[in-house]
């Protein structure tokens, strides 16, 4: 994550008030946190990395709105996180509603995989047997 | 155009503030939607869907009770 700021133009599902965001790395990790500029929250915790954990994950779709919404005009521009929810024990991805951030502008919009049956709660573990 | 096929009882969202709500008729019913491209269409469970995914994102107490090896680097 290079950027510090981001801006949801159009906030997101639950929360369309809530635009400004501070992305703060959480190190050693591939996650990062958003925390709500501004506010007392919502904060949310994202995996920058999706491809790490979900390796067998197509490309996500944006649509035509997001794409306007974002001011997207190429895809290499384009980062892709999930919002992860932390429970004692468990963790999970939502792979429903990634957040696609345009790096040029720092715009970011949760887009919907309409068309996808994804989860919105993927397990998020990393398996590792013992003695490795 | 966006098209949507709906069902009696099932919903549009349109934007955050705007809920369509198929109420007669009968089986599968096709909604043709044309709206500017800043405003988001959704399936009403689609969107109940991400907005209580979410509310429970943002409700996670604090990351120090994050099992261990998630979002940690492969080794």
């Amino acid at each position: 994550v290079k950027l510090s700021r981001i801006c949801f133009p159009v906030g997101l599902p639950g929360f369309p008030g809530r635009r400004e965001f501070a992305v703060k790395e959480l190190k050693g990790t591939l996650l990062a946190e958003l925390k709500s500029i501004g506010s007392d929250g919502p904060n949310f915790v994202i995996l920058t990395d999706p491809a790490a954990f979900f390796p067998s994950l197509q490309t996500f779709r944006l649509d035509d709105t997001a794409q306007e919404i974002i001011q997207a005009s190429s895809a290499d521009e384009l980062l892709t996180w999930l919002i992860v929810t932390v429970r004692p024990g468990k963790a999970t991805a939502n792979l429903l509603g990634p957040v696609v951030v345009n790096k040029m502008n720092g715009l970011a919009v949760q887009a919907v995989q309409k068309d996808l049956e994804l989860p919105v709660a993927a397990p998020l573990m990393v398996q590792r047997d013992d003695g490795c | 155009m966006l098209v949507l096929s709906r069902r009696p009882g099932e919903t549009i969202r349109i934007g955050d503030d705007i809920v369509i709500t198929i109420v007669g008729g009968r089986g599968s019913i096709k909604l043709g939607i044309e709206a500017p491209l800043s405003v988001r269409v959704f399936r009403g469970e689609v969107y109940d869907a991400l907005a209580k995914a979410n509310s429970a994102a943002a409700e996670q107490p604090d990351l120090s009770v994050v099992p261990d090896g998630v979002g940690a680097h492969e080794p």
